[in-house]
């Protein structure tokens, strides 16, 4: 009898492509997510204005830091429902094992990640190009377009990543809720309760020093350590931990 | 050689046990029926053998390789049962596309020919598809995916009597022309009686019994008669079923291990013989009374 013997590799890459067709529709809600939070950025971040008799000036600084943010919660959103019974089932209508099938959904959020954050810098042009010709403002084109360049695309690099640590960090929490639903009432629990102890006069809240952790990290070369490793943790903990679910239940 | 294997295995959800101590080993190229009440553990026996679930105790071997987490098995072995879904996004005939490039031996000519005989469109989506057209799209992917192991379980939920003669017919037909291992569960005996080879039969998660199904039909056989003149012929006999005909005449199916010259004199004394058909059989032999729901009703009324 002739079996065939596919290389994990190999049916990994099927998976990974099937799952970019299958989930087309996260491109979608991406779009919502963005245009909505580009809105929402239309209210300058900080402003000053000053003048004489003569000359008023006023001046507004605008950013796209809320549509990263949104892109962000959107991969934690999309990882949650890789995660679920019915997308974790359809892996199973093919080829795969549980490995496989967490490699493929990581390559995927992967890709997802390079997408989203790539278009939510890209929306810094889109602001300055609305609020031209709506708002009537001039923008103040940096005198070095070439250095201006590099910085958008080290931003971009930078949204990327946090964007891919927010979909592992979701992956992570629904592999948890996959293994006991439980988890879908403590981690909230958890959450909040951390939110809320600590701070003014006790210890630092554990949150903050997380958010500090990553987020207020000055080197570049650390942040993206960091965030590739931690990224990297959470997709191996989820692969380690969902290896024995059983599907189709 | 064998297939699959199981050895003493034993499935266990929350303290009930779905799968009791099971053994019993599959040959290759053979289609067997996996017969069994609701509930027997058919179903968990199907997705065990398909690495969907791990047995709780006990050893399974599926192509020389536990099937859980097994890439071999996973490429080599498709299950088909009706609650099968797949993504909104797409249609039937990129689900076929996306099918064919997971499994080597997939057979576009055949998927696409099976396709238009039961009108079905490549536009349409699975989850606006009836039950039966569910079913027979998902006995479609079963069939072209050709997997050295193929795994139906309760494949025609749902279709309408033409439909499911036309499967069947299909599957055999299929079968002669790429030989493999199927195993289907069924409900009915009857319909998938002429395909089978072999049978296994299942109750309370154990195998009750697995045998040829030429072998089946003289497994037992059924004596009508006088209750006075039938019960001396019972005793020290294996009782498969009991029924009460009339006030003073008796239905018995017994295990036939009579001599011809036994069979001979029973037939002299008056008692009428007949040949018990499988799918009767079976029900009998699944059954939890020997008295089947009569016993519900002569117990609860003293009838």
């Amino acid at each position: 009898m002739y079996l065939a013997k596919p290389t994990i590799g190999k049916v990994i890459k099927k998976q990974f492509i099937y799952k970019l067709k299958a989930n087309l529709e996260v491109y979608a809600t991406l779009v919502g997510v963005q245009l909505f939070a580009l809105l929402l950025s239309f209210n300058a971040v900080a402003g000053s204005g000053g003048g004489n008799n003569f000359i008023n000036i006023r001046t507004n600084y605008y950013s796209v830091d809320l549509v990263i943010i949104f892109t962000m919660f959107w991969a934690f959103i999309t990882a949650i429902i890789l995660t679920t019974k019915t997308s974790r089932n359809e892996d199973f209508n093919f080829v795969t094992t549980r490995m496989i099938s967490n490699l493929s959904n990581g390559c995927f959020l992967l890709t997802a990640s390079i997408v989203g954050g790539v278009t939510a810098m890209l929306t810094t042009f889109m602001q300055k190009i609305i609020l031209f010709f709506i708002g009537g403002d001039i923008f103040l084109l940096p005198e070095n377009v070439t250095s201006y360049m590099l910085e958008v695309f080290m931003g971009s690099g930078v949204a990327i990543l946090h964007v891919l640590l927010l979909s592992m960090l979701g992956y992570f929490i629904g592999t948890l809720v996959q293994l006991n639903k439980i988890f879908a009432v403590v981690l909230p629990i958890v959450f909040f309760g951390l939110l809320f102890t600590g701070g003014q006069n006790g210890p630092p809240l554990v949150l903050t020093q997380i958010f500090q952790f990553f987020f207020s990290e000055t080197s570049l070369v650390l942040f993206v350590l960091k965030a590739i490793l931690s990224a990297a943790l959470l997709l191996n903990l989820s692969i380690y931990l969902s290896n024995r679910l059983e599907v189709r239940l | 050689m064998n297939i699959i294997t199981f050895n003493h295995v034993t499935k266990e959800y929350k303290n009930k046990k779905a799968i009791d101590n099971l053994s019993f080993s599959i040959e290759e190229n053979k289609i067997t029926g996996i017969i069994g009440r609701n509930g027997a553990g058919k179903t968990t026996l199907l997705k065990i053998i398909a690495g969907f679930f791990e047995q709780s105790q006990g050893e399974v071997k599926v192509f020389d390789e536990t099937p859980f987490n097994s890439i071999t098995v996973s490429a080599n072995c498709i299950f088909i049962d009706d609650q099968l879904s797949f993504p909104s996004t797409l249609n039937l005939g990129e689900i076929l596309d996306a099918t064919g490039k997971f499994y080597e031996n997939w057979d576009t000519k055949l998927a696409n020919g099976l396709f238009d005989y039961f009108n079905l469109d490549r536009h349409q989506s699975h989850e606006h598809l009836s039950k039966g057209m569910k079913s027979t799209f998902n006995v479609i992917i079963g069939l072209a995916s050709r997997c050295p192991l193929t795994l139906f379980d309760e494949p025609t939920t749902g279709m309408d009597a033409a439909v499911r003669k036309d499967v069947y017919r299909a599957l055999l037909k299929d079968y002669i022309t790429k030989p493999r291992t199927i195993l289907i569960s069924s409900h009915h005996l009857q319909e998938i009686e002429d395909l089978l080879e072999d049978i296994l039969l299942i109750k309370d998660g154990k195998a009750h019994l697995h045998l040829p199904v030429s072998d089946m039909k003289e497994y037992a056989i059924g004596i009508k008669g006088k209750a006075s003149v039938l019960e001396k012929w019972l005793e020290n006999r294996d009782i498969l079923h009991k029924s009460n005909l009339g006030t003073d005449s008796l239905y018995v199916v017994v295990r036939n291990n009579f001599s011809t010259t036994e069979l001979e004199k029973a037939r002299v004394s008056g008692l009428i013989l007949s040949q018990v058909n499988s799918s009767e059989l079976s029900v009998y032999l699944t059954s939890k009374t020997k008295g089947g729901i009569d016993d519900v009703f002569s117990e609860t009324y003293n009838w």
